[in-house]
């Protein structure tokens, strides 16, 4: 039953947070399944019909098409006519190939906003100041694998590259061997293999380390055939380019990931040409692998003519302002993985560091690393329990990927919510080293004291995952299969089983309307972020022989400036204009034809001409900026 | 008597000397041509030499213009991709026009000339892909539309240089209508900043400072032109205003970094589609992109961060570029970021780094060649061979070499904004590009360093082998293959990055087992191999063959026959031999 708030106070947090939201379902009487796994046909006809459904409101604007001739189409939402201008939010999903489930977070997005257009004022508002570009799917050939069968994640869609080097190009990709209908890992033994199985799980491979003695027994590589005979299992897949490495901010030359030039993927230079083509866009958030929130970004500030490469930080005023979004982020009970993947060549890095854009990057869920042995969580857990980890994500690439091998030295204790961030730290590091010390709750360990190996980060992920096992008669399969004999064509005896695709990254069917709530909350807060600029205060001061002083304010009062530092810096961003129009009669006296602006400290910049005429009529300040387009203010006198 | 004639008369086709020949296609090479007129030089090209060259579209421009690679080679004697190939262009900057006429000449003068034994020995193994006109729109625009010297560089996709919204809106302005744009002084009595020369009323010099408040009665007011925008700023949004030669993928970075570069790589349709062409072209062993101005032979990296480019290749690129030097009076040969300035996704320099080619660029004429002295060096850069350095001088030799036809001299103008000015300056068809009588000059110097480059491209051989018996019906067959020219099949960058595909040695034959195989280290002492794990047929090898290097390889066989040995690779010919 939805209990809805008091107007007035509904009014006035609008502006600051979301208004509060109801703790069960939407308004929509119907329980529809949200945030669905769409496979690329049903995607395309949930946004067409979308589109025309919510005419009023949504235009389905196309993107491009994929190198397999997939359409990549985003949903433009904006209410009422588009004039005077408004800032634009482009949100991208589906970028990174595994993450089809954030297409339907989008969609999500969509639905939810067309449902609350009429009833939640904040909603409203943003439908009419704001326009959103949401693409939930920029890399459909990849998506499409999770649809395939036999399943597989697949991340590379682009160029081949005769990667072992043997004059034949793809010929030894993943292969369902044991066919069960999905793509898994395979480990087998080997003297020259640099794996071990974690000595506190031993489901879960680490990569053996030397200096403490640790001597590698096992090979581990994706399920597949050695089908060149050249005892590389899996080396040469069929495509190498990956789209999300295909951009030009920091894409690394000859790495094959990364495509023989930058925007050479169609998808990557269609995502491209739309940022290029909108200019209204005034900030773009990102649903993949990156993320941004977790924790302060890096700060370097440079002076140097040279490119700050995204990898090296960003100005320090941009990490602050993004620091203050993970803040609010957090706030509204969100969660963040820090991301130990380089965004180098992404179309993350690109908006930022190339096209000066503010650049939000969520991960909008992982595996918890801080599940407790024998702990049984419900189905739908309350917001905020999951907590953020700084583990590696598994590395996709189908040759000879591994899973993630954080080594357990380096640890952090999970982040909780911000209020109790510190004391929730210390409080789970002495809880761990007292249950280390007291040995309970770990099976299969043999250590006692200090000096216990700590699990790692694929061990965590195992309790997770033992606890949160498929729901009985559901068709979600369990997230990890045990590792099962059999026998290799070309390798002989090998084990094949691990985490299974998509285990890694697809949050349970039952905390998926709960991520789109928060995340959806974000985006509405983001809405209220944009810089905005408007004119105000535009008047006149009679000084006697026909002579006027004229002076306007160039006001923005959002949380983020006009321009980032780094898109001050790249010149990408087309700055906001003033002038002065005199009017019949009038002519400028004194002051700058045309005022670009780009930043100014504090919400207001103030401008001023001296006009001589023998009236004001006709008079006008103008503004032009991209995202508000021109707006045109008739000076009147000062009161 | 007759027979001394006859003799004379059947060498036919290229003057190499001055008597006696006469080309199949005339082609009047003191003059530059528009766009339509360079496709039709080729095209009387073809259908006078139809065996021998041909041409495909690989894209359009901006303005639709076609984008053309003429191949030139002998099919007779083997398939193009088997070969290895000389990439050739010119005119990416649509005023350096005369590597359009460079390409040309070079096609022209390779078919006159086919039957010359060193001519005939290249078209018989190597391939020649031409490309007058990267830029066509930009030559287009600057051989019909007002410009001077160095504007229609660009392309002409619109494009909002001033940032206030509108594309191309305030371009030069021809204001007297007499197809270049120059340049505006205004007679201000008493208030100037220069005075006029007494001996020459086209010259104006600086007054120098001085304590006494004195003037000039003139002042220079700026290129031809009005505000057409209304904004306060002449000419300062032209058509166009990027740079095709800062598109290309190797150390590309964005226009804060390097101005004209665009928003991602190959962003415009010319350079794309050339970029998807090259790719293609596994066999491209060397490169030249044709420029102006300045007198140089140009080699990369063109930005410090790169580091230096790999010592084996640059022994190769320091051979042939010191060679040009000699071949091209007053050109120097230079790397660009030390010697030049920062380029960032320069087209030669991707040649080398993102395909591993021997790649130059050769920046056409300089006043130098017109001078015959070498620059001073006291005087700044673009005073050429002018003795005192300075406009007065080149303004002179113009008034001697061409009769002054080279400079406009001032006129009088109503101007909107400034009132009573001079519009007046050099024409857009001097400085940048030779008077008419050194255009041929230019052009055949270069032309013939290009067949030089291309001479170098590699050449496989294999010298006879040597078969031991081991006993036991094994054999060992040892073979020397060679390359004979200074480029290496495969260049350091090549192998270092893994670009294209590694050369491979090959042994096999009917009823013969190859037991074991590899690389031989020590010329002397035969069992130091580096063996092949597997398929000791097949061997493959990252470095190639190097610059006049040699490659020893050891194969152990048994069983009778045949055998054959032989070498494959992306740019040079294959090659194999039959040891019985």
């Amino acid at each position: 039953m939805r209990r809805a708030l008091p107007f007035t106070l509904a009014a006035a947090l609008c502006c600051v947070i979301p208004a509060a939201r109801p703790a069960a379902a939407q308004a929509d009487p119907v329980a529809v399944q949200r945030v669905e796994l769409l496979d690329h046909a049903k995607l395309t006809d949930a946004m067409q019909s979308f589109a025309r459904e919510h005419a009023e409101i949504a235009t389905l604007v196309p993107v491009g098409t994929s190198r397999g001739g997939r359409r990549i189409d985003a949903l433009r939402l904006a209410r009422g006519s588009a004039a005077p201008g408004r800032p634009a939010i482009l949100v991208v999903a589906n970028i990174d190939g595994p993450l089809a489930w954030t297409s339907g977070l989008v969609l999500d997005h969509a639905q939810s906003l067309v449902a609350r257009a009429a009833t939640d004022p904040a909603v409203g508002t943003l439908l009419d100041t704001t326009t959103l570009y949401l693409v939930p799917r920029a890399n459909p050939d990849a998506a499409e694998a999770r649809f395939a069968a036999p399943l597989a994640e697949v991340t590379a869609t682009g160029v081949d590259v005769d990667t072992d080097r043997d004059g034949r190009s793809g010929e030894d990709g993943p292969a369902d061997l044991d066919g069960d209908g999905r793509i898994e890992w395979m480990r087998w033994e080997d003297p020259d293999g640099e794996w071990i199985e974690d000595p506190t799980e031993p489901r879960a491979l680490l990569k053996a380390d030397r200096s403490k003695g640790q001597i590698g027994r096992w090979r581990l590589a994706r399920e597949a055939r050695d089908a060149d005979a050249d005892e590389e299992v899996g080396e040469d897949p069929p495509h190498d380019a990956v789209v999300n490495r295909n951009f030009a901010a920091g894409w690394q030359e000859h790495a094959p990931e990364a495509g023989r030039f930058a925007t050479e993927e169609p998808e990557a230079r269609a995502l491209a040409d739309f940022v290029l083509l909108h200019k209204d866009i005034a900030l773009v958030l990102t649903y993949g692998e990156l993320d941004n929130l977790a924790e302060k970004p890096k700060a370097k500030d440079d002076r140097a003519r040279r490119s700050i490469l995204p990898n090296d930080g960003i100005p320090g005023d941009d990490a602050e302002l993004l620091a203050e979004i993970g803040r609010r982020w957090k706030a509204l009970g969100g969660t963040s993985t820090k991301s130990a993947a380089k965004d180098a060549g992404t179309f993350q890095a690109w908006v930022q560091a190339h096209r000066g854009l503010w650049t939000v990057n969520l991960s909008p869920w992982s595996i918890p690393l801080d599940a407790k042995k024998g702990d049984e969580k419900k189905s739908d857990e309350k917001p905020g329990d999951e907590k953020a980890a700084d583990d590696k994500p598994i590395d996709r690439k189908p040759a000879g990927a591994k899973p993630a091998d954080a080594k357990p030295a380096e640890e952090k204790p999970a982040e909780e919510k911000p209020a109790e961030e510190k004391r929730g730290e210390e409080k789970r590091g002495e809880e761990k080293r007292a249950e280390e010390k007291r040995g309970e709750g770990r099976k299969g360990d043999a250590k006692k004291g200090d000096d216990a190996p700590k699990p790692s980060d694929d061990a965590k992920r195992l309790i997770w995952i033992d606890a949160h096992p498929a729901p009985a008669g559901s068709s979600a399969w369990s997230a990890w299969s045990a590792w099962t004999a059999f026998r290799h064509p070309e390798l002989g005896p090998v084990e094949i089983g691990g985490f299974q695709p998509y285990a890694l990254v697809e949050p349970p069917e039952s905390e998926r309307a709960a991520i789109a709530d928060r995340t959806l909350d974000l985006l509405i807060a983001l809405c209220s972020m944009v810089p905005r600029a408007t004119l105000v205060d535009v008047e006149a001061k009679d000084l006697g022989a026909g002579t006027w002083r004229i002076k306007a304010s160039l006001e923005n009062k959002s949380l983020l400036p006009l321009q980032s530092a780094l898109g001050r810096r790249t010149g990408a961003l087309r700055a906001a204009r003033v002038h002065l129009e005199p009017g019949p009669g009038a002519k400028m006296i004194a002051g700058a034809r045309e005022t670009p602006v780009s930043e100014f400290p504090g919400s207001r910049f103030e401008i001023e001409w001296l006009l001589q005429a023998p009236s004001l009529t006709g008079t006008v300040v103008v503004l032009d900026t991209d995202s508000a387009g021109t707006v045109r203010v008739p000076v009147e006198v000062a009161r | 008597m007759i027979a001394a004639v006859l003799a004379f008369a059947i060498q036919g086709g290229f003057p190499h000397t001055p008597v006696g020949h006469t080309p199949k296609v005339e082609i009047v090479w003191n003059r530059l041509y528009d766009e339509p007129e360079i496709h039709a030089h080729f095209e009387r090209l073809e259908k006078a030499f139809p065996d021998l060259l041909r041409h495909e579209e690989i894209g359009r421009s901006t303005e639709n213009r076609t984008l053309r690679v003429y191949t030139l080679s002998d099919r007779s004697t083997g398939p193009d991709a088997d070969k290895p190939a000389m990439w050739i262009d010119g005119n990416v900057h649509g005023n350096e026009v005369q590597g359009g006429e460079a390409v040309l000449y070079t096609a022209w003068y390779l078919l006159e000339n086919r039957a010359e034994p060193k001519v005939k020995e290249l078209l018989d193994g190597s391939v020649f892909l031409l490309m007058p006109m990267v830029n066509p729109d930009g030559r287009a625009h600057w051989f019909q539309m007002a410009h001077d010297s160095s504007s229609s560089r660009t392309g002409v996709m619109p494009l909002d240089d001033d940032g206030d919204g509108r594309l191309d809106e305030d371009p030069p302005n021809d204001l007297d209508g007499d197809g270049h744009i120059t340049q505006m002084r205004k007679y201000v009595p008493g208030k100037g900043t220069h005075r006029q020369d007494p001996d020459d009323p086209r010259l104006l010099t600086p007054v120098p400072a001085n304590d006494e408040g004195r003037r000039g009665d003139w002042i220079m007011v700026g290129e031809e032109g009005i505000d057409d925008d209304g904004d306060g700023r002449i000419n300062e949004d032209e058509v166009g205003g990027y740079d095709m030669n800062r598109a290309w993928p190797s150390m590309w970075e964005p226009e804060h970094i390097q101005g004209g570069a665009g928003p991602y790589p190959l962003y415009w349709p010319e350079t794309r589609a050339i970029a998807r062409y090259m790719i293609e072209q596994k066999n491209i062993a060397a490169l030249q992109s044709f420029h102006n101005a300045g007198g140089m032979i140009l080699r990369g990296p063109g930005a410090e961060p790169f580091g230096e480019y790999e010592r084996d290749d640059v022994r190769v690129f320091d051979e042939i570029g010191k060679t040009g030097e000699k071949m091209l009076p007053f050109y120097r040969y230079m790397v660009i970021w030390k010697d030049l300035y920062t380029v960032y996704g320069g087209f030669a320099t991707w040649g080398y780094e993102g395909l591993g080619i021997i790649s130059f660029t050769n920046e056409l004429w300089n006043s130098e060649q017109l001078t015959g002295r070498a620059r001073d060096p006291a005087a700044g850069p673009g005073s050429g061979g002018f003795p005192g350095g300075g406009r007065g001088d080149r303004i002179a030799l113009d008034d001697k070499l061409m009769l002054g036809s080279g400079y406009i001299d001032w006129h009088p103008f109503e101007h909107p904004f400034y009132g009573a000015v001079e519009i007046g300056g050099f024409r857009k068809d001097t400085g940048r590009v030779p008077p008419s009588f050194m255009i041929e000059e230019m052009i055949a110097r270069n032309a013939l360093f290009s067949l030089e480059h291309a001479r170098n491209m590699p050449v496989v051989r294999i010298d006879a082998p040597e078969v031991t018996d081991m006993g036991g019906g094994l054999k060992a067959i040892d073979v020397v293959f060679r390359n004979l020219h200074a480029i290496p099949t495969r260049t350091a960058r090549a192998a270092d990055k893994k670009i294209g595909a590694p050369d491979v040695f090959t042994c096999s034959g009917k009823g013969v087992t190859v037991v074991a195989g590899g690389f031989r280290t020590d010329r002397w002492r035969p069992e130091r191999i580096e063996l092949a794990e597997r398929d000791p047929g097949r061997l493959l090898r990252e470095r190639g063959i190097g610059s006049r290097g040699e490659v020893r390889v050891r194969w152990l066989v048994s069983g009778t026959g045949p055998v054959h040995v032989g070498w494959s690779g992306e740019k040079a010919r294959d090659v194999q031999i039959e040891i019985p």
